[in-house]
């Protein structure tokens, strides 16, 4: 006898709105089909506004990915502006994403654990999660929605000072992070909560063109840091994270293993920053003209830019298509056949942000 | 098992990790953006800070020479503080505290070399020549 | 960034040709230029090296139709029906509607 349930709009389980309407057949679900739109404010009518203040309103589009939002919307319009980036400027941009990734890597693995019922380990690693959020503190001035990024570079500098601390935070937070990495992968009960459960093989995530740690968790070597370097990818060279099963434990760790090789990134570009000349941001009096994209490799997979201009201060047409956006119809598949006690899990592992789906 | 009596140990034994918030206020680390403060005795009125907020928070009237700043409304971006060529406004490190109305703000700005107050002086100055003769030519 | 500007007919050919050779789609994006709204597809097909397609459709006061690349490549669902419901052009066999209340109508269409 078949039951629909409302997997609805408001569920202990997820932060923000989405709506999920399940068939069941006793525990098993049949049938499944995905409604969102809660929290849509229709942010591309607004961008079509003064390209230099777009700059504040492209970081609150999520609040997780701020860095990465910012920086590809500068380089897009950097591109029809035909301005060049100064060299220091793109190490510190380079130094701010990789620690974004890293403190949103340990979110999504905090929300993860929480969503099995292990607690306490998840108030461990929003614990480490703080540290990093005071680096930000003290280089940027604020905890999140940094505002640092203006089209043309940067505005504040890394002196010899904070460089020198930044080196102490890589030496502390891979201690910590090893301490975690011990807890996760040698537990035997999260190992068997999680192998088996919401397998994507990988004909279907080639199919469905899915990207982030959803894509590399089930065998497709996708990254944009390795496939269209950006910045100054091209001398920091970036190997993709590559898991061979696909189901939720494979993509758990992979971020894991993302933690490892953000720490080591930042050791490699701290150095760089000594032999670069002092200067932070180009000044042009050219004004946005034609057409431009630009992807950037955000914590949840591939973020997509187009900004087209049309030589005055106000910009054209402006569409953001970020990861969430493709990762969306890749749930439902997933979710017909498993049991109702997996749903809210297996919705957890693809790291949704509805805050970017919507916009 | 080990593992969860050494954690057991250390946490019986050290102080715990929070701190107690509304007792001790948080300190900020030093560069922080925080409110914004206008000086009245710098500002030359030009409407720079105005024309570039993305909050549209900041009013300047030029009749009655003062600034007027919404508080609540404010986004604390630093845009302003970058645009402003006399250095008349300033961030510093404490923030507001919660309240239940909108706050607003308003500065007199006192500053001789406005265009605005220079000209008001001169033409009063030249008032003040222009009245003392007259008096002499009638008697 | 360079762009082909082909029919309607010609793309169904070029879509099948990339699929065959292991592409991948980014994304579909709708513009508005005044007298017509083009619809831009953006391919990846390989270590850094893009492919955009470009078609043109005039604007003929609210009903346009454009055929339908889901069938080739599935992974284009999502993108199909938010280009119908915020500018209007049908597109052939989707629903057209994901975000929007039943009410609103194209709203990022210039008059």
């Amino acid at each position: 006898m078949r039951t629909t349930i409302q997997f609805g709009p408001q569920h202990p389980v997820w932060i923000e709105p989405i709506r999920l309407k399940l068939t069941t057949d006793g525990e098993i679900v049949k049938d499944a089909s995905l409604e969102a739109g809660y929290v849509h404010k229709g942010l591309e009518k607004k961008f079509e506004w003064d390209y230099n203040k777009a700059a504040y309103l492209s970081e609150r589009v999520c609040a997780i990915c701020t860095q990465h939002h910012s920086t590809c919307y500068c380089t897009a319009v950097e591109g029809t502006m035909g301005l060049e980036l100064p060299r220091k400027a793109a190490i510190i941009r380079m130094i701010m994403l990789e620690l974004e990734r890293l403190h949103s890597h340990l979110l999504a693995i905090g929300l993860t654990l929480e969503a099995i019922g292990f607690e306490n380990l998840f108030m461990l690693c929003f614990r480490d999660r703080e540290v990093v959020l005071d680096v930000f503190e003290r280089t940027t001035g604020n905890r999140v929605l940094h505002g640092i990024n203006i089209v043309g570079g940067v505005t504040r500098n890394i002196g010899p000072e904070m460089a020198k601390e930044l080196m102490d935070f890589c030496d502390d937070m891979e201690k910590r992070a090893h301490d975690l990495e011990k807890m996760i992968v040698n537990s035997y009960t999260i190992k068997q909560r999680m192998q088996g459960v919401g397998v994507m093989s990988e004909s279907l995530a080639k199919d469905l063109c899915v990207v982030g740690p959803v894509a590399r968790g089930s065998n497709v070597p996708y990254d944009v840091r390795a496939i269209a370097p950006y910045l100054l990818y091209k001398e920091v060279k970036v190997t993709p994270v590559v898991e061979k099963d696909g189901d939720c434990w494979a993509r758990s760790l992979v971020r894991v293993r993302e933690l490892f090789q953000s720490i080591d990134l930042i050791r490699q570009l701290v150095p760089l920053l000594e032999g670069a000349p002092d200067e932070l941001f180009a000044k042009s009096k050219a004004l946005p003209d034609g057409e431009n994209f630009a992807r950037v490799e955000a914590p949840r997979g591939e973020l997509f830019y187009y900004v087209r201009g049309k030589k005055s201060k106000e910009l054209d047409r402006v569409k953001i298509r970020t990861s969430t956006y493709g990762n969306g119809p890749g749930i439902v598949p997933l979710i017909k056949g498993a049991h109702l006690a997996d749903v809210g899990f297996i919705t957890i592992t693809f790291d949704p942000c509805i805050g970017c789906f919507d916009r | 098992m080990l593992k969860i009596l050494e954690n057991i140990a250390k946490n019986a034994v050290s102080k715990p990790y929070t701190s107690r918030y509304p007792f001790t206020p948080y300190e900020h680390f030093p560069g922080t953006r925080a409110d914004v403060t206008f000086d009245g005795t710098k500002c030359i009125l030009c409407q720079l800070c105005q024309r570039s907020c993305p909050a549209e928070c900041i009013t300047i009237h030029k009749e009655e020479t003062t600034i007027e700043y919404l508080n609540t409304q404010c986004i604390r971006c630093g845009y302003c503080v970058r645009v402003c060529p006399t250095n008349a406004i300033s961030q510093n490190e404490v923030y507001t505290k919660p309240s239940r109305e909108r706050l607003t703000v308003y500065t007199l700005v006192t500053n001789e070399n406005a265009p605005i107050i220079k000209k008001r002086k001169a033409e009063a100055a030249k008032k003040t020549a222009e009245g003392k003769p007259e008096p002499a030519k009638k008697e | 960034m360079e762009s082909r500007t082909v029919t309607q007919a010609e793309l169904q050919g070029i879509v099948n040709n990339l699929k065959a050779r292991g592409a991948r789609l980014i994304t579909i994006v709708g513009a508005d230029t005044g007298d017509n709204i083009e619809v831009l597809y953006f391919f990846n097909t390989g270590v850094d090296s893009t492919e955009t397609y470009r078609i043109i459709v005039p604007k003929a006061g609210g009903n346009e139709e454009v055929d339908s690349i889901t069938p080739i490549m599935p992974a284009s669902y999502i993108a199909e029906n938010e280009l119908s419901e915020m500018f209007g052009v049908k597109v052939k066999g989707m629903p057209g509607r994901f975000f929007l209340h039943p009410s609103v109508n194209a709203p990022l269409r210039r008059k």
